[in-house]
């Protein structure tokens, strides 16, 4: 790889290109074998896909730009302050609907902060939840039985399968 | 809320990473999502995740009012700017609503100090998961004394267990001959372990503490339960540690004698704290004093270092426990009007020094209080 290259690019797994600066990608621990492996040249055609659709891409991307100059140098603690106003903003962003596809990026591309941050977003929008919502954003059916759901009443009174 | 229903199906490992920084109602809830869930949320492996997890969050603050002529009158959990978030239900077991107290907060787990009746003053155990609403009653000794005892309770992450030790005075005199059997608070040890749900009779050095008096509450980290204890033979107090894997006790004589002794608890790096008033041409201070561990050839011994000096202060306060960088105040007084509170906590931050209040209910006349965090641990064996 020459060491002049900046930013390299990347294909979404639907089919679009998206920039993503080196000191960005060094984020994922994946994507800074591919920078190591693949020759990123302008005489190389050779463009690596992430398997990433291209809205959650465009969040991923976002993120790994802000937090990569962080990352690289160290800040000062108004700096982590303001990076973590930043990051609830950035949640707050249309996030419900892309928020599991941000999990599954951010585990898939190793990258810890990320993870943390929709892992906790999930559950902090998760906590207020009733049981028939969490079922529908998880896609899950209610497997217990009639007989199984009135034992676990009497078990413990309160419960609730809805 | 709107709800979206294009969501990729997350695989088990997200979901656990999900659920771990859920509070415990809302998991307790969600044990109804899918049998799969259900089986998750109530292993063993899960819990203790959940454990670790929460271990970095403040703890919050648990409190105790009771009155002298009702009982008990609330226990809430607070949080760090002394809100209620939560009043615990007691459960429906008709000797709880009497005479009882908390005797030690353990993971999230309550020890609970119960007598079943004012007339019939034997002592009961409980042991109390509030937030997911299990009991589990401890039975009785086969010697069970009639008089006062003293107890501790605590949790060892090495050998996986819950212990509670209860220290007290057999009720039949046995040697005639000892004429300071009077002096005598205590001359018997037994220890509970939730894991084999039986107690058993310790063998320790009884001369060290048969004429002590315990002054703290027992204070828990992982592995060692400790009290605070003076003896009529010495005035230097002598700090008791119980191992909970080796069932092994440790007496360390503080060997500085200065003041009066009001405490122990635990601060940073889990050291021995404990306080001290002093009294200054009419003005009263508190000192916290921090033991380390000095260890020599033929034995280990405690040194004692001021650290802090709190005051002036008028009046009784007493010391009760370090709660995050605070040490929490309690001031009860027993002649004022009806409507002003008789129970106040002063919390002063040892970082800050500022110092805060918090009235109690009206009609409290004690409260005690307690670190607590919410946890999954069930009682079952």
């Amino acid at each position: 790889m020459s060491s002049s290259v900046e930013a390299i690019t990347v294909l979404s797994s639907d089919g679009d290109e998206f920039k993503i600066t080196v000191s960005a990608a060094k984020l994922s621990k994946p994507l800074n074998w591919m920078l190591e492996d693949v020759c990123f040249s302008d005489d190389c055609d050779e463009v690596p896909t992430i398997e990433v659709n291209s809205k959650t891409l465009v969040k991923v991307i976002e993120y790994c730009e802000k937090h990569a100059p962080r990352a690289n140098s160290g800040a000062s603690d108004s700096d982590a302050e303001e990076l973590k106003k930043w990051d609830i903003e950035f949640m707050k962003m249309d996030v419900k609907d892309i928020l599991f596809h941000i999990l599954m990026a951010a585990n898939y591309l190793h990258m810890e902060g990320l993870y943390d941050l929709a892992c906790q977003t999930a559950a902090d929008l998760m906590k207020g939840m009733t049981v028939s919502q969490i079922r529908k954003i998880f896609h899950i059916k209610n497997d217990f039985s009639s007989e199984e759901q009135e034992q676990l009443r009497r078990q413990h009174p309160g419960c609730s399968f809805d | 809320m709107e709800i979206r229903c294009d969501n990729p199906f997350l695989p088990i490992d997200i979901i656990i990473n999900i659920l771990k920084r859920l509070p415990v109602k809302s998991i307790v809830r969600f044990q109804c999502v899918l049998k799969e869930w259900k089986d998750l949320l109530e292993s063993p492996s899960f819990i203790a995740e959940h454990a670790r997890h929460s271990a970095h969050e403040r703890p919050l603050l648990l409190l105790h009012e009771y009155s002298f002529k009702r009982g008990c009158l609330s226990i809430s959990l607070l949080n760090h700017k002394m809100e209620t978030v939560e009043v615990l239900s007691i459960p429906s077991i008709d000797p709880f609503r009497c005479n009882w107290r908390i005797i030690g907060s353990c993971n999230g787990l309550l020890c609970v100090k119960v007598h079943r009746d004012q007339a019939w003053p034997r002592s009961f155990l409980w042991l109390w998961n509030p937030v997911i609403k299990k009991v589990r009653e401890i039975p009785l000794t086969t010697n069970d004394p009639m008089g006062r005892c003293e107890y501790g309770f605590g949790f060892c992450g090495i050998v996986n267990d819950y212990k509670i030790v209860k220290f007290y005075k057999q009720k039949i005199r046995k040697k005639k001959k000892d004429q300071h059997f009077h002096l005598i608070k205590y001359d018997r040890v037994e220890v509970y372990s939730l894991s084999t749900g039986s107690w058993k009779e310790l063998e320790f050095q009884l001369r060290a503490i048969e004429h002590a008096e315990i002054l703290s509450q027992a204070v828990n980290t992982d592995g060692t339960i400790s009290w605070l204890l003076l003896s009529i033979r010495n005035i230097s107090p002598i700090i008791v540690s119980f191992d909970i894997a080796t069932e092994v006790f440790r007496f360390t004589q503080i060997t500085l004698d200065y003041g009066s002794f009001l405490g122990l608890d635990l601060y940073i790096n889990k050291q021995n704290v404990h306080y001290v008033t002093e009294e200054n041409s009419g003005s009263r201070f508190i000192g916290v004093w921090v033991a380390e561990e000095v260890a020599s050839e033929s034995r280990k011994s405690l040194r004692c270092t001021q650290k802090y000096r709190i005051g002036p202060r008028s009046g009784g306060l007493r010391p009760t426990c370090i709660w995050g960088s605070e040490i929490i105040f309690r001031d009860t007084k027993f002649k004022t009007q009806m409507e002003d509170p008789r129970c106040i906590l002063y919390l002063f931050n040892l970082i800050t020094n500022a110092w805060r209040t918090f009235n109690c209910s009206a009609d409290c006349d004690w409260c005690d209080v307690f670190n607590y965090e919410e946890s999954l641990v069930s009682l079952s064996v």
